[in-house]
């Protein structure tokens, strides 16, 4: 099972993180990507897969004081 | 804080605007022009689980805007500097400012969590901008743990009610040498000028904005009210008499009727 913010993702294991974002239309430029934790950098969205067990984060700048 | 064209210095950075304008609670389509109308060349922003389909904030910048990302949603040390690096991965700057806010009635910082985080942070690097409950003993302590500037609250965020700590503000801005920076509650532009007559190096507002009834033109208010604090803060404010009165004209030579 993949958990993508908090909520669970089906058929996406394998797919790079790329890829992923791609599908799902967001915007690249304005995406952090955390696999379990960790920062995934842009330069390696491409090479990074999804894992069985993943817990993503997609974090973006939303308006905020 | 004021250098000979009387900039703003944060973290090396020279700024010669003093307004920080906030980009919370109001459409991404006035951004721009209140960008331009408060004439702010520092905007914050916050960050959020991306949900797909929703705007993307950053095509609304225009270009050479330093970006603030704030850690609001952090409610202890350890979530704000999780934060603070996700912003850094995205905005490619050091900026951050600190929030730090366990407290979900009054949005009352958490000054020893914001301490904690600023130390870590500043070592990593970042060029940490607090924000805080006026305490001359953190602040104090703040620089210590290397923050580049102090960013007391006027009144609890969002409230527009003005510098209900006035008195504490003033103690940092003569006590602490680092930009003091009045962020929260600040609600109308006399408030602001007043914070920079204080001797505030500058002012962040954003619900003041998001809540009037023309933003693009409160910015603008904002802005020369900013402006005109500062320079009767440069030029340095005459005394008040308390009791009495001192005449503006002379006592002397009144033409008398007979």
């Amino acid at each position: 099972m993949v958990m993508v913010n908090g909520e669970q993702e089906t058929g996406v294991v394998g797919e790079t993180i790329l890829d992923f974002l791609k599908k799902r239309e967001a915007p690249i430029e304005n995406i952090v990507v955390e696999q379990n934790g960790k920062i995934i950098h842009r330069a390696d969205f491409d090479t990074t897969k999804i894992s069985e067990n993943d817990k993503l984060e997609l974090i973006s700048f939303v308006g905020g004081g | 804080m004021a250098n000979e064209k009387d900039e703003l210095m944060i973290g090396g950075h020279a700024f010669t605007s003093r307004f920080i304008l906030g980009s919370g609670k109001y459409s991404y389509d006035l951004i721009d022009s209140a960008i331009n109308n408060a004439k702010a060349q520092i905007i914050t922003m916050a960050l959020r689980r991306n949900t797909t389909g929703k705007e993307n904030i950053l095509n609304y910048i225009p270009e050479g805007i330093t970006i603030l990302p704030n850690t609001s949603g952090s409610t202890n040390a350890e979530e704000a500097i999780r934060t603070a690096r996700i912003a850094r991965e995205l905005s490619g700057s050091n900026f951050i400012k600190l929030e730090v806010v366990p407290d979900k009635k009054y949005l009352m910082p958490d000054n020893y969590e914001t301490l904690k985080a600023t130390e870590v942070l500043a070592n990593e690097g970042f060029i940490v901008m607090p924000y805080m409950l006026p305490d001359l003993n953190i602040a104090r302590q703040l620089v210590d743990a290397g923050a580049a500037t102090v960013m007391p609250l006027g009144a609890p965020i969002g409230t527009n009610k003005g510098l209900s700590t006035k008195d504490l503000i003033q103690i940092l801005i003569d006590e602490i040498d680092l930009p003091i920076i009045v962020d929260a509650g600040i609600g109308r532009p006399s408030q602001a000028a007043e914070a920079m007559e204080m001797g505030a190096a500058a002012v962040m507002a954003n619900t003041s904005m998001a809540t009037a009834g023309n933003i693009p033109l409160m910015a603008e208010a904002f802005k020369l009210a900013v402006e005109a604090g500062r320079k009767a803060y440069l030029a340095k404010p005459g005394r008040v008499i308390e009791h009495g009165a001192v005449a503006s004209s002379p006592l002397t030579g009144v033409s008398a009727a007979k």
